[in-house]
């Protein structure tokens, strides 16, 4: 089945999506909602209303659409043009307008995604794209690489918490150097970002209760490490409340958040080791 | 603010039988933190310690400020806030709030503070019988400053003002910050027009709008209208006000939204007609359980010029819109907006409108409604601090001596009277009454005495009459015989 896509006339990302359909010749079906196509759209969004967001600036173009799948976004078209439904999840529709393209996740340590990503990521380059890329440290092969053809603009890597805590979550120590060699990548982009994100982790056998939520010394902790890989104290960063389901993660449960009053006590601590924490705002894109 | 070139300082008007009798402390200009007794001895001056403002609190301590960031740099921004004890002893500090690197001066922890900070024990920071401020221990709550930008409001970095909450070992655990809740206020469109061309830009830092500039902070206390169940005025709700916005507005401490405002237009209804406009006002509270007026809010309107709206030809931008020549101090019900008690150039025997810029301070100022029902005024720009009784007569009265060098006024931005107990390092001194001076009779040294040395008649000459013959319309004109 042929490919369709919805777009609108003098729309910047419907063009990098064209551009990359056009470069791998792969034909597809245009519709502009500006010119003609309005009335297959205005059909289409009948009949997929819950596969269309409608933000508060309107519907965000190009919509992708191939058969059964949907994708809305620029981000999202080409990663499912890239990788199928390999990279749902790590890519997704983006909050940013004009040349700024967040959405883009950079995890797992799976090479065909990596690739795809990277992929995407030097698309959008040659398109004169700026990209915000999210990390959360663990491919840092994979980032230096990213820092060194200049792919991302921005990077917001996620700290999920102190030494102790990767350790336990992942069982060695390995993982510590590759985070330890992420954090020191990071600080090379031309702007990143530091998230200290609260959220659950198991407790080490035997600890009361089996299931816990990170405190304000764990975040502080996290800090301190940012402080101690990196050499400064100085860095940009904030705490992110994290969701997390209760002891054992049980899906059963309903999802736990805070308040933003709860994060104080978290920004006091952070800022013994990184001074310009502040919390992260709930409407605030990632940088 | 008319004032000649010689004029006495110092205490100018005392009677002690129908005073709240004790000490009154206050910030002297570029000397430091000033304790005076009822005649006008300087105590106890804690040297060089700063306060916007300086507060008492029993036992001999005071809160006030190490010192202000540098005027490059910050607007207003005080680097910390310190406890000191009768000797001079640090006894609490804070000061981690923000982290500020300043070209050339040294990186340092700031708490920003401005205007106001509050103890755990009471709401206002001033004497309330049964409501002490915690000296070695409780929560304080403190007005500071942010620097951040939001486009809902302009394009240009903003000084916004935050509250936060602050515990003995110095966490924060709370914080308010107003441009969140710029929609709450409900600016006109001609309003936030000029607020996004110009937030009332000022030079520090390159430049930012202290668009609000609130420039008081309390807290509400237990009151008479969360007792018959009004939920706006919960006992830990916090109450402020604004210089630049006119506006004074109550915020639940739970959720942090608007619980109760008046302003920033005073023309919406007849309530607000009647209670007429706030202009650059200071020192809005409401009047803590224990004391008269209990329940009633306090504010010193200051009048000058505040506000932003519709240009007109006393603001061609649109800033700074609203204009009014004169002061008043008013106590009002926050439920009804009925004035209970004012003390405005009509009180103060002045005749309106020609001679009211007596009774003026332009910025600063305060009032704190006393335990015998009196009220101490702060009239600030000129240095004043009055007593007067609930019947409007100035029973004290003190003109500060202390002129700067760095900014060449006597003005007093806040001052409190606390009873002598609150000092118990010192004896309770005694009380000289002074009677006022006749001003018609006296002279200085050198001057003529007065009276005429001859005087003559002439032929025909008609009694004088009032106030009709004036240029402009005065008040006065009312009582007259039609």
């Amino acid at each position: 089945m042929a490919l369709t896509v919805f777009t609108a006339t003098d729309c910047l990302r419907c063009n990098v999506l064209k551009r990359f359909l056009n470069e791998r010749g792969i034909s597809f079906d245009e519709k502009d909602i500006k010119s003609g196509g309005k009335a297959d759209f205005t059909s289409f969004y009948a009949r997929h209303r819950t596969a269309v967001h409608r933000g508060k600036d309107g519907i965000e173009f190009p919509i992708l659409v191939d058969g059964p799948e949907i994708r809305q976004g620029l981000g999202p078209s080409l990663a499912y043009l890239t990788a199928g439904k390999g990279l749902d999840g790590l890519v997704r529709a983006s909050t940013r307008t004009h040349e700024w393209i967040d959405g883009l996740s950079l995890a797992g340590d799976d090479p065909a995604q990596t690739d795809a990503l990277l992929s995407i990521l030097r698309h959008l380059n040659a398109c004169g794209m700026k990209t915000v890329l999210h990390t959360d440290g663990r491919q840092a092969a994979v980032l230096e690489k990213i820092l060194k053809e200049n792919l991302a603009h921005r990077l917001v890597m996620d700290v999920l918490g102190p030494p102790g805590i990767y350790r336990e979550v992942f069982g060695n120590d390995r993982i510590l150097q590759e985070i330890r060699a992420s954090l020191r990548l990071v600080v090379r982009f031309p702007e990143y970002r530091f998230r200290l994100v609260i959220s659950g982790f198991p407790r080490k056998p035997g600890d009361a209760p089996a299931y816990g939520v990170l405190t304000p010394e764990d975040i502080g902790e996290a800090a301190r490490m940012i402080q101690e890989t990196t050499g400064s104290d100085r860095h940009p960063c904030v705490v992110a409340a994290g969701c997390w389901n209760g002891e054992n993660e049980d899906p059963e449960k309903p999802r736990q958040s805070f308040s933003q009053g709860d994060l104080f006590p978290y920004r006091s601590r952070a800022r013994r080791y990184q001074v310009f924490t502040e919390i992260e705002k709930k409407e605030e894109s990632p940088l | 603010m008319t004032y000649p070139s010689v004029y006495p300082t110092g205490t100018t008007i005392y009677d002690p039988k129908r005073c709240f009798n004790g000490y009154t402390v206050f910030q002297a200009r570029e000397r430091g933190a000033l304790v005076i007794d009822m005649n006008g001895a300087e105590v106890q001056l804690w040297e060089g310690f700063h306060g916007l403002p300086n507060k008492l609190l029993p036992g001999g301590h005071i809160l006030g400020s190490s010192g202000e960031r540098h005027t490059a740099f910050g607007m207003q921004d005080y680097v910390d806030v310190v406890q000191a004890d009768w000797d001079g002893n640090i006894v609490w500090k804070f000061d981690r709030y923000e982290y500020i690197e300043d070209p050339g001066e040294s990186p340092r922890w700031m708490a920003r503070q401005h205007h106001d900070f509050q103890r755990e024990g009471n709401p206002v920071g001033y004497f309330v019988p049964g409501m002490d401020p915690k000296v070695t221990e409780g929560n304080t709550l403190i007005l500071s400053h942010k620097n951040l930008r939001n486009p809902e409001i302009t394009d240009k970095m903003l000084l916004d003002d935050v509250i936060i909450e602050v515990t003995w070992e110095g966490d924060v655990v709370w914080e308010w910050v107003c441009s969140d809740h710029f929609e709450s206020f409900a600016f006109s469109e001609e309003a936030k027009n000029i607020l996004c061309r110009n937030p009332n830009m000022r030079p520090a830092g390159g430049g930012m709008g202290d668009w609000m500039h609130i420039n008081s902070m309390s807290v509400l206390g237990p009151n008479r209208w969360y007792d018959a169940g009004d939920e706006r005025f919960h006992p830990d709700n916090i109450i402020w006000d604004a210089r630049e916005t006119n506006i004074i507005a109550i915020i639940d401490k739970t959720s942090g939204k608007i619980a109760w405002k008046i302003g920033p237009d005073y023309g919406i209804d007849n309530k607000l007609k009647a209670l007429g406009w706030m202009i650059g006002q200071h020192h809005a509270h409401m009047i803590p359980r224990g004391l008269p007026g209990e329940g009633n809010i306090l504010v010193f309107d200051n009048g000058g010029w505040a506000g932003y709206g519709a240009p007109n030809p006393g603001a061609p931008t649109g800033i700074k819109n609203v204009l009014r020549d004169y002061s008043r101090v008013v106590e009002f019900d926050p439920v009804s907006l009925e004035i209970v008690w004012q003390y405005t150039p009509k009180e103060a025997g002045l005749v309106h409108p020609m001679d009211s810029n007596r009774f003026y301070s332009p910025f600063i100022s305060s009032a704190q409604r006393l335990p015998n029902g009196n009220t101490l005024i702060t009239e600030g720009s000129g240095g004043r601090i009055f007593e007067v009784t609930a019947g409007h007569e100035i029973v004290w009265e003190y003109i500060s001596p202390f002129w700067g060098k760095l900014m060449r006024m006597n003005m007093v931005y806040r001052a409190y009277r606390v009873p002598y107990s609150w000092i118990p390092q010192l004896e309770a001194p005694r009380e000289v009454p002074i009677e006022p001076l006749d001003v018609t009779t006296f002279r200085v040294p050198g001057a003529a005495p007065p009276g005429p040395r001859r005087v003559v008649n002439v032929e025909g000459v008609l009694p004088y009459r009032s106030s009709s013959a004036l240029c402009v319309q005065a008040d006065l004109d009312d009582d007259e015989p039609k």
